[in-house]
């Protein structure tokens, strides 16, 4: 990455500005300390830290920001895996956490307005118990924001059948820089008026505008589910079983699935146990109503019967199924136990050629002696595909960049890309134009511009090499 | 902990992945960074490079602001005991004037000697005279124990003779059962004991209630004062050694688990630590041993209780995890139709013990989240067996204007059995 423009950085009248708009505004270095990183673990200090409680504060925060051309990192629990809320560049984070209302659940139409700051994790909560669903559920959903969930459009395993977050927001309030605030989208299932703005912004990592309030769509809740847990004796049987899975037409909640390094990560408690033979294991869930469950849950054993199956288990009840989720959503971090250092892409390709993927992983691993695990959304072909290591190894480093330039090639030359679920932001953007052409990546830019002349939103993300 | 001079860059090795604040009770309600684990490594990672730092106003607000309740120890992926990291910088930073005062009075407060009499007596007569309202709003509540410097509306009465001193028991069982009252029933909550005693009489045990016995040292290993935390714990193994116990109960979960700590605590010295190893084996929480004891089956049979009581029973955070670590009691209550259980198993009370006195309004928070489930579910009673929690409930209470009794689960099961349940 080429070293970036210096943008101001705060001064101590632009400190007393922001002071009169928010009341309070850290700057003591013990703070700027605690919002220097993200999950990726990097480490930017930032210069100054705010805490924005209405739509009103933000906007009066980014029209100061513009004005004094100082950069300023939308930020929400700080769980993202790219690089989204780190200050790159310095300047000012603003720390959406206290937008945290739920302010209506319209359970006639079937829409929730919420503001940023509201982890996802409680939201599900909150639909639940009113018997309603909102499915985009990323691992980190325990303590990531909706807000954050809808700048970096999340994912997460029930995409296979229920779709991401963004097919999930319906509506947007956006404070863009300069400190406008617009609205963009619906609160209805249907409506082409105009550009689709927000699909636009959904997705845009922070570096078109903030957003203050979201209108988000709801299902019914699915009345029943069936966890079944597949171990097989290899990751070849499980690939195959799987597309298999889909052409019958069957369309499971979730589809995960696990490498062998992977299942070593599973807490000796799991449900049913792991036959020590598994190289592999599938995660299968599938709601809806008893009869049509019943049906489906055997013709997924019978199949997997087919692919060599070692063994099939139906989780006996909640507590089980939440024990076995559990144990999926532990496993990204558990990996740690193998090296300090985690490179982590998470690509996503066509889910029939899973098995082409996966035997190209194994190419790899058996070339560089690299410890690479993968673990995924097998149900719609996004993969982890992750590379422990420790980065202070030299020549391990530089096998392991070689590694991901590989899978990236091989993912794009399959019609797959670079990200399913994680966003570009800082780690990815170097490989972003071997996905995006030149003339789609120049109207990228000339979009950030129209939002951003001046570039203070967010610098240094997605774009390579530079900032606009 | 035994790695200790090992590990050089501790802090380093958190990942920042973000999973402790799915659980961190301070951060849930703080929203800040620097409340929750991974920010508290950050800072101390911080000052691994810069030690001066550690005595800036900034940082030392930040190391007391846990609860060490473990609960981040508990998600984390990499298995980092953060909270051991805090109580270890604790012990490294000067406290101020404020904590060493509290840390004077709970001192005072415990102490078996004459000195320690005085104080209570004292205490108990000036809260007589003075009155619960002038208390609150004079200058004069400064000099009440546990109740220093703040908003706080439930002043303990205190017990100007110790529990363990009003127990001389004759032992006459087969079993020597010892029981370490804590500070909570020795000078606060007398009934707690009181009840446990009855319990175990009505079977044919009689403990032995040592009355020299002194604090854990939990309040001082918390605060970082390693130093009384290991008088406190050499002084009562010298006690437990010289009963020689089969058994030693507490009902006290807080109690319970730094009678697991000694050992780690006194590890630089090998007699007191083996002793240290040998008692922490003979600890048992006392509502799980009359539960398993079958001792409770003859005296539900007497049970008299025909209204309907909506319970609470709180989990302390030193039963959910550790060495200590006990499942919910659900037998307690397995034998009365009459009570709805609400079993809160999963949040931390806000108490913390010293946390509660110096960031009164942050832990009044912490405790304030379950107070819309509490008043929809129309609770009658708490119980709970540890006496931080045991406070901060009764605390809380009077903070929302509730009517609300608090008390140990074996006050309460004592008192089905005899027919005293409607009192509050």
């Amino acid at each position: 990455m080429k070293k970036q423009n210096k943008q101001n950085s705060l001064n101590k009248k632009m400190l007393g500005q922001l002071r009169t708009i928010t009341g309070k505004v850290l700057t003591a270095e013990a703070d700027r300390q605690c919002y220097a990183y993200d999950a990726t673990n990097m480490q930017y200090l930032p210069d100054a830290i705010i805490f924005p409680e209405n739509e009103k504060q933000v906007s009066q925060t980014l029209k100061l920001a513009n004005d004094a051309e100082f950069p300023v990192i939308p930020r929400g629990a700080g769980s993202g895996l790219t690089g989204g809320a780190l200050a790159v560049n310095g300047g000012l984070v603003v720390v959406m956490t206290r937008m945290n209302q739920v302010l209506n659940i319209d359970m006639d139409n079937l829409v929730a307005d919420v503001q940023p700051g509201v982890v996802t994790g409680i939201f599900h909560q909150r639909v639940q118990k009113l018997g309603l669903f909102y499915p985009p559920d990323p691992s980190s959903s325990a303590y990531s924001t909706l807000g954050g969930n809808v700048a970096e459009c999340a994912g997460g395993p029930s995409a296979v059948k229920y779709g991401v977050t963004r097919d999930y927001v319906l509506g947007l309030n956006v404070v863009i820089p300069g400190g406008e605030i617009i609205k963009t989208g619906v609160r209805t299932a249907k409506g082409v008026v105009g550009y689709d703005l927000t699909r636009l912004i959904t997705g845009s990592e922070g570096t078109l505008g903030i957003i203050t309030q979201m209108t988000l769509k709801l299902l019914p809740k699915p009345k029943y589910k069936q966890t079944l847990t597949l171990f097989y004796p290899s990751m070849h049987c499980a690939a195959e079983n799987v597309s298999d899975i889909i052409r019958k037409g069957l369309i499971p909640k979730t589809i995960e699935y696990l490498d062998h390094a992977a299942i070593a990560c599973i807490p000796a408690d799991f449900p049913g146990g792991i036959p020590p033979e598994a190289k592999a294991m599938l995660l299968i869930e599938i709601d809806g109503i008893p009869e049509q469950i019943e049906i489906e849950c055997t013709q997924i054993m019978d199949l997997a019967n087919k692919y060599q199956a070692i063994s099939v288990r139906k989780a006996e009840n909640n507590e089980e199924s939440n024990a076995i989720w559990q144990a999926r959503k532990a496993i990204s971090p558990a990996l740690y136990k193998y090296a300090p250092d985690k490179i982590n892409e998470d690509i996503v390709v066509p889910r029939s050629l899973i098995p082409e993927f996966v035997d190209k992983v194994d190419e790899l691993r058996h070339a560089t002696g690299l410890t690479i695990i993968t673990f995924g959304h097998a149900g719609d072909g996004n993969i982890h595909f992750t590379v422990m290591l420790d980065k202070n190894d030299a020549e391990a480093q530089k096998k392991a960049d070689l590694v991901v330039e590989s899978i990236f090639d091989y993912t794009l030359s399959l019609g797959g890309t670079l990200s399913g679920e994680h966003g570009i932001g800082i780690s990815k953007a170097a490989y972003l134009e071997k996905e995006i052409d030149s003339q789609s990546l120049a109207l990228m830019r000339q979009i950030k511009k129209a939002f951003d002349p001046k570039g203070i939103l967010n610098p240094g993300k997605i774009f390579p090499g530079e900032i606009l | 902990m035994i790695l200790d001079n090992l590990e050089t860059n501790y802090a380093g090795k958190c990942i920042r992945c973000g999973l402790c604040m799915s659980v961190c009770p301070v951060y849930q309600v703080s929203l800040d960074e620097s409340d929750v684990a991974r920010g508290k490594m950050a800072l101390l990672e911080w000052e691994q490079n810069h030690s001066k730092i550690k005595q800036s106003k900034r940082f030392k607000q930040s190391i007391s602001r846990c609860l060490l309740c473990g609960a981040c120890a508990q998600v984390c992926p990499i298995r980092l005991t953060t909270h051991d990291r805090i109580q270890k910088m604790r012990q490294r930073i000067t406290s101020n004037i404020k904590e060493k005062f509290v840390m004077t009075t709970i001192n005072a407060l415990s102490q078996h000697n004459r000195s320690g009499k005085i104080f209570r007596t004292s205490s108990a007569i000036l809260q007589k005279c003075v009155g619960k309202r002038i208390i609150e709003q004079s200058g004069l509540h400064l000099r009440f124990p546990l109740n220093s410097m703040s908003h706080r509306k439930y002043i303990p009465k205190i017990n100007p003779i110790p529990f363990a001193q009003r127990y001389p028991l004759a032992p006459n069982s087969h079993k020597k059962i010892l029981y370490f009252t804590g500070c909570g029933t020795n000078y606060i909550f007398n009934q707690t004991g009181q009840a446990l005693i009855e319990i175990l009489q009505e079977n044919n045990l009689t403990p032995y209630v040592p009355e020299n016995q002194v604090c854990c040292g939990l309040p001082f290993y918390a605060a970082g004062d390693r130093q009384n935390a290991e008088k406190f714990a050499k002084h009562n193994i010298d006690i437990i050694d010289k009963i020689s116990p089969d058994i030693i109960l507490t009902t006290c979960a807080s109690c319970g688990s730094q009678i697991h700590q000694w050992k780690k605590l006194l590890q630089k010295d090998p007699k007191y630590n083996m002793r240290a190893s040998k008692i922490a084996n003979l600890h048992k929480d006392a509502t799980a041993f009359i539960l398993e004891n079958v001792l409770l089956r003859k005296i539900v049979s007497s049970q008299n209780n025909s209204v309907l009581e909506n319970i609470w029973y709180h989990h302390p955070c030193h039963m959910r995890w550790g060495e200590t670590k006990l499942p919910v009691p659900k037998k307690l209550f397995s034998s009365f139709d009459q009570v709805n259980v609400i079993y809160s198993n999963n949040q931390c009370c806000g108490n913390g013990g010293k946390f509660q006195i110096s960031h009164f309004d942050l832990s009044m928070k912490i405790f304030d989240q379950r107070i819309d489930l509490f008043k929809e579910q129309k609770i009658d009673r708490v119980l709970t067996s540890c006496t931080g929690c045991h406070l901060q409930f009764l605390e809380g209470v009077l903070q929302n204007k509730m009517s609300v009794s608090v008390m140990h689960p074996l006050e309460w099961i004592y008192r089905m059995t005899t027919g005293e349940s409607k009192k509050k």
